[in-house]
């Protein structure tokens, strides 16, 4: 059991850093190659967990080759479109100009049920507000609205928001997040002032946020018990 | 050093591991074949007592066989080997077919350990 115990440990560790080294693209929508690799190096991890006959190096070993494949496999996909094309597919336009495509629905094997479903999840109820839909090459679709469906934004309406970039997180649960002040562009003697403003000591604080306009928010900790 | 640099480095050093893995393979498969090997000359020349002494040089090097091994070769082949190894002993007395069957099995599951991991297209495919 101890010796399950130690693989189990030192398999987590590879998995993590492999997953770690494949990069956040892989934690995201998944490419058709990134699936195939994260399926694999699942089982592959499993089978050395449960068999303790199987060295562990016969487990670290393809799970390792597997992420380089794919690391490597991505960076050349990233520099020459035609591995692109081999490797994650191209995108497929199956609505244009508001009409389906059917013979490419046909080819993606695509049913009119999985068109409107795809839709709906878009939040499209009806076809005829579609300019485009395109199947993405991580099987996602992505949909581009008429123009007179489109909703208005707030450029449209000629109503800027005052402050573009969201609040910051200056302090939290009692601790000050130096980071973020830097971003705000203010420094600790701001902090303090604030602070003493509002007859509150960084300990009190729960929740702290600021933006650059100066809108500020203060929650203070809850009493306990 | 970025993620691709780092993938190149580690699949370089993943050819490394399984070359060296190779060669260690070889090595120990052939050590240990050659005291195999001298169990079968002690017989060929009738003296069992030098046969018995060859085996006990084999059981000492079990061991460092077994911890090298380990690390690359499935845990249930070396426990094959190493019960047709226990069985040895009682047959070394004398000259027997038996005894020649058994360090015969014995040396061929040593050949076939190394050969298993030789990268050919048979073992490939």
């Amino acid at each position: 059991m101890t010796i399950v115990l130690i693989r189990s440990l030192i398999l987590y560790a590879v998995v993590i850093a492999s997953v770690r080294l494949m990069g956040k693209r892989q934690l995201g929508e998944l490419q058709p190659s990134e699936l195939v690799i994260t399926i694999l190096v699942s089982n592959i991890a499993t089978l050395s967990l449960e068999d303790t006959g199987i060295p562990l190096l016969c487990g670290i070993l393809p799970i390792l080759a597997l992420v380089c494949c794919e690391v490597i496999a991505s960076q050349l996909s990233l520099h020459y479109t035609p591995v692109r094309r081999i490797i994650s597919g191209s995108p497929k336009i199956i609505i244009r100009e508001g009409r389906p495509d059917q013979e490419m629905l046909r080819a993606l094997r695509l049913s009119v049920d999985d068109l409107l479903c795809a839709l709906r999840m878009n939040g499209i109820f009806d076809l005829s507000e579609v300019q485009f839909a395109i199947v993405e090459t991580n099987g996602s679709v992505s949909v581009c609205r008429k123009f007179a469906c489109e909703s208005p934004t707030r450029q449209d309406l000629d109503c800027p928001r005052p402050c573009a970039d969201p609040p910051l997180l200056v302090a939290a649960d009692g601790e000050l997040r130096e980071h973020a002040l830097d971003a705000l562009g203010r420094d600790r003697a701001w902090l303090c002032a604030f602070l003493e403003d509002a007859h509150c000591r960084l300990e009190e604080v729960f929740l702290l946020t600021a933006d650059r306009a100066g809108h500020t928010q203060l929650i203070r900790k809850e009493a306990v018990g | 050093m970025n993620r691709f640099h780092m993938s190149l480095a580690v699949a370089g050093l993943l050819v490394a591991v399984s070359a060296g893995s190779l060669a260690a393979v070889g090595y120990e498969c052939r050590q240990f074949g050659a005291l195999a090997q001298d169990i079968g000359d002690a017989l060929d020349a009738g003296d069992t007592a030098r046969a018995r002494r060859a085996y006990d040089r084999m059981e000492a090097a079990w061991d460092g066989f077994h911890h090298v091994m380990g690390l690359f070769v499935e845990g249930t082949q070396l426990h094959e080997l190493r019960a047709d190894m226990a069985g040895l002993p009682p047959l070394l007395a004398e000259d027997t077919p038996e005894a020649r069957s058994a360090l015969a099995r014995l040396e061929k599951r040593i050949e076939a350990l190394y050969e298993e991991e030789v990268p050919s297209i048979w073992h490939i495919l």
